[in-house]
């Protein structure tokens, strides 16, 4: 009897299924007068002791709980505002304005060049990697805010605390949802069909990013619990990491590629410690990184990881001088690499973070 | 029917303390990674079981153990030492209306607020119109609770949390909310629990309910179990350990008045003039009080108050109504109430003298709880109550 739940033969599936009768304030007959005994009355012995315990079988008891906690924080989040959901389509839109404002226009960086989807949008890039990384943000942050603000809950009900932040995370994944469908609309109506082929391996990098959402909004918010500063450095940490990461950029000025006026720009390097590398191999090491290139180049360029396509080029030296049109192959941004390194991650991520929320969960009570 | 659903083996819990409750890395690396704390075991070493279909209440007094074993049974709390298990669906009524979001409707909280009791989808909308008609709210379901009143508030809390329908219900003292109506409704939905074989545990300060509900009670102090057992045994071994470990209430807080004439002793005897402490129901009392005066005091009244533990004042007799006023007192004296049939049912009395001012407004000297005596059942009496009517009883009307 050491884990969470046990079952004798006789008491089964908890919490018990009521016979589903309606007959009003008066009518609590006894259980098990369903369906011809069918259901009859089973029950389950839980037994709950000092060692943190962890159960599948109660996050599925806990489903209704589960949606009901996403349909709150989606339901909450737009009430009495005029606009209501418009505001989760208005903020990323005007978000794009302006970096386009800022970056295509003032700073005249141009727009990469989807190959082989001959896209050459700056303001459709930055849709591809900032959806993503706008789910990743508010995931975590949200997170740190919902944990502290069910004080309440926490301290008068039971229910698995980890579903406080799964809440968060999915609500943050229905909204990106619409999102990325809307994209998708707008992508294929400007030429790009590849994006809807590709739609299951997109699908699976979302599904990627929202474990590891998952497990850093667990540690997140179980961490700030116990210190507040957390969030406090969250705002710097998600700042510089969002600059570290190409969504407001395009890739070709980091590792090289191709650019909206058909050349293709050198891969910068670094020397570091008496060897040179690729800047873009150092990026790369950010695991959002990876992500948000998948994203781009699925979406925007209408490629699949590490494959290759023909094209024709004005080649860049790294003196900055045009070379003659040239043809050849030019290789996605992403490799297969590149995403197994993302999807290692996300899933040591989310091992580490509910193993984590699983030890120190017991102390939420106290602590909040 | 013996079947213990709730168990709990050698539990113990351990709370921390802070002295300086700073969460901040700042802090933390200042202490060297170490808050500094105390740590006090708020339950220590308790076992218990609790059979199906009994109704147990937990008694004892502020901070001695009983809520956080609550908290520990209903799972919100983990236990450092030992091991709770519970057999069937539990539902904890620790603070009514816990889960309800102020901006969302009444409606949209029914659903979250019995999804986080463990209610499908499906079997809350079965339900949904008689929560809503238990808690009377009607067509402000639809409004945001953030504009219910109080008492709409924990209506609706309460009518989720009893229509959840559970094995085991537990229960936290929230009957003190809610007007008279509602409280009485309450009641009622909890005999029913009790008649349709539920169990019920319930955290409670008035014995009067502990014994009215409870079947089987438990004391907590100072994290331990102290009884466990029949509830009338078990309060009265409560209320008698408050007389031992709070003693007689002191001079200080619990004396008042101008000081011209003074109630030096009170005494209660028995039918020989002994000094007694526990009387029996409808046996003799005599209150005999000892007063000296300082200068003389014209027209004094003094007074006697009998009251319950929980405050109730039962009786209050004078000497004016008794036309026993003297126009000026002066000295030192002895004035006695003599009770030939003490109507009391059994329990524990605080006695309050006091010798005022013709009008009873102005206090010479008032002793609030100067006196505490246990009365004990003699032959036959009511089961519940303070008084004992002495009525009969006849057929054939």
């Amino acid at each position: 009897m050491s884990r969470a739940t046990d079952e004798s033969p006789a008491l089964q599936a908890w919490p018990a299924e009521p016979s589903s009768l309606t007959t009003g304030a008066e009518g609590r007959e006894p259980a098990g007068t369903d369906n011809g005994g069918r259901r009859s009355r089973r029950r389950r012995t839980t037994v709950h002791t000092a060692k943190p315990r962890f159960s599948f079988r109660e996050y599925g008891q806990y489903r209704e709980l589960f949606i009901n906690l996403t349909l709150r924080e989606l339901r909450s989040k737009y009430k009495r505002s005029v606009i209501g959901w418009g505001w989760s389509m208005i903020n990323p839109l005007a978000n794009m304005a302006i970096y386009t404002i800022v970056f295509s226009m003032l700073f005249r960086i141009k727009a990469p060049l989807g190959v082989p989807s001959v896209l050459n949008s700056y303001a459709l890039m930055y849709l591809c990697g900032m959806l993503p990384w706008t789910m990743w943000q508010g995931s975590i942050m949200e997170s740190m805010t919902a944990l502290l603000g069910n004080q309440n809950l926490i301290q008068k009900t039971y229910f698995p605390r980890e579903l406080i932040p799964g809440a968060t995370v999915a609500s943050k994944l229905v909204s990106h949802f619409i999102e990325m469908s809307l994209l998708m609309v707008v992508i294929v109506a400007v030429g790009d069909w590849r994006a809807l082929v590709y739609l299951p391996v997109v699908l699976v990098t979302i599904a990627l990013v929202v474990i590891a959402a998952l497990g850093m909004a667990l540690i997140f918010s179980l961490g700030n619990v116990f210190y507040r500063d957390i969030m406090h450095f969250s705002n710097i940490l998600f700042f510089i990491w969002m600059f570290l990461t190409p969504v407001t950029y395009p890739w070709y000025l980091v590792a090289g590629g191709l650019d909206g006026g058909g050349n293709f720009q050198p891969p910068r390097l670094v020397h570091l410690l008496g060897h040179t590398f690729s800047l873009g191999t150092l990026f790369k090491l950010n695991p959002m990184t990876d992500a948000v290139l998948s994203f781009q180049s699925l979406i925007y360029d209408g490629a699949l990881p590490s494959s290759q396509h023909y094209t024709a080029y004005y080649p860049i030296t790294s003196t900055g001088a045009q070379g003659p049109l040239t043809h050849g192959y030019v290789g996605a941004i992403v490799s297969w690499g590149d995403y197994a390194y993302l999807a290692a991650w996300a899933i040591a991520v989310f091992v580490v973070g509910l193993w984590l929320f699983r030890r120190y969960e017991a102390r939420l009570p106290e602590e909040l | 029917m013996a079947v213990p659903v709730v168990s709990a083996e050698h539990v113990s819990k351990k709370f921390r303390l802070y002295h300086e409750r700073n969460n901040s890395i700042k802090a933390a690396v200042m202490r060297g990674g170490r808050n500094k704390m105390d740590e006090f075991w708020a339950l220590d070493d308790v076992s218990l079981e609790v059979h199906e279909g009994s109704t147990t209440g937990l008694v004892g007094a502020n901070g001695s153990g009983k809520s956080t074993m609550l908290k520990c049974l209903a799972r919100i709390l983990r236990p450092d030492k030992g091991s709770v298990s519970t057999v069937g669906k539990m539902s904890a009524l620790l603070e009514l209306g816990a889960g309800f979001h102020p901006e969302l409707t009444g409606r949209e909280n029914v659903f979250l607020n019995g999804a986080i009791l463990g209610l499908k989808q499906k079997e809350l909308q079965d339900r949904f119109d008689d929560i809503v008609d238990f808690a009377g709210i009607g067509q402000f379901i639809d409004e945001p609770v953030k504009n219910y009143s109080s008492g709409m508030y924990v209506r609706l809390g309460f009518s989720v949390a009893i229509n959840v329908e559970p094995d085991i219900l537990l229960v936290d003292e929230v009957l003190a909310v809610g007007d008279e109506a509602f409280q009485r409704k309450c009641l009622e939905r909890f005999s029913d629990l009790k008649y349709n074989g539920k169990t019920v545990i319930i955290v409670s300060h008035s014995m009067q309910s502990v014994l009215n509900m409870c079947d089987h009670a438990i004391w907590f102090q100072r994290g331990k179990k102290m009884a466990d057992g029949d509830p009338r045994s078990v309060v009265e071994a409560y209320t008698g350990a408050i007389v031992l470990d709070e003693h007689r209430p002191t001079e200080k807080g619990d004396r008042w008045g101008s000081g011209e004439a003074r109630i030096e002793r009170v005494e209660l005897l028995d039918e020989e003039g002994r000094e007694v402490t526990r009387v029996r129901s409808g046996e003799p009392l005599r209150v005999r009080l000892s007063y000296a005066t300082s200068e003389p005091v014209a027209r004094p009244v003094f007074s006697v108050s009998v009251q319950t533990l929980q405050g109730l004042v039962v009786s209050t007799p004078t000497t004016r109504e008794a036309d026993l006023v003297p126009e000026k007192l002066d000295g030192t004296g002895r004035v006695e109430l003599s009770l030939p049939r003490l109507p009391l049912l059994p329990g524990t009395y605080d006695l309050t003298v006091s010798v005022t001012d013709f009008t009873l407004a102005h206090p010479y000297d008032v002793r609030r709880n100067v006196a505490r005596f246990d009365v004990d059942r003699k032959g036959q009496t009511e089961p519940d109550g303070i008084v004992s009517l002495g009525g009969s009883w006849g057929f054939d009307a």
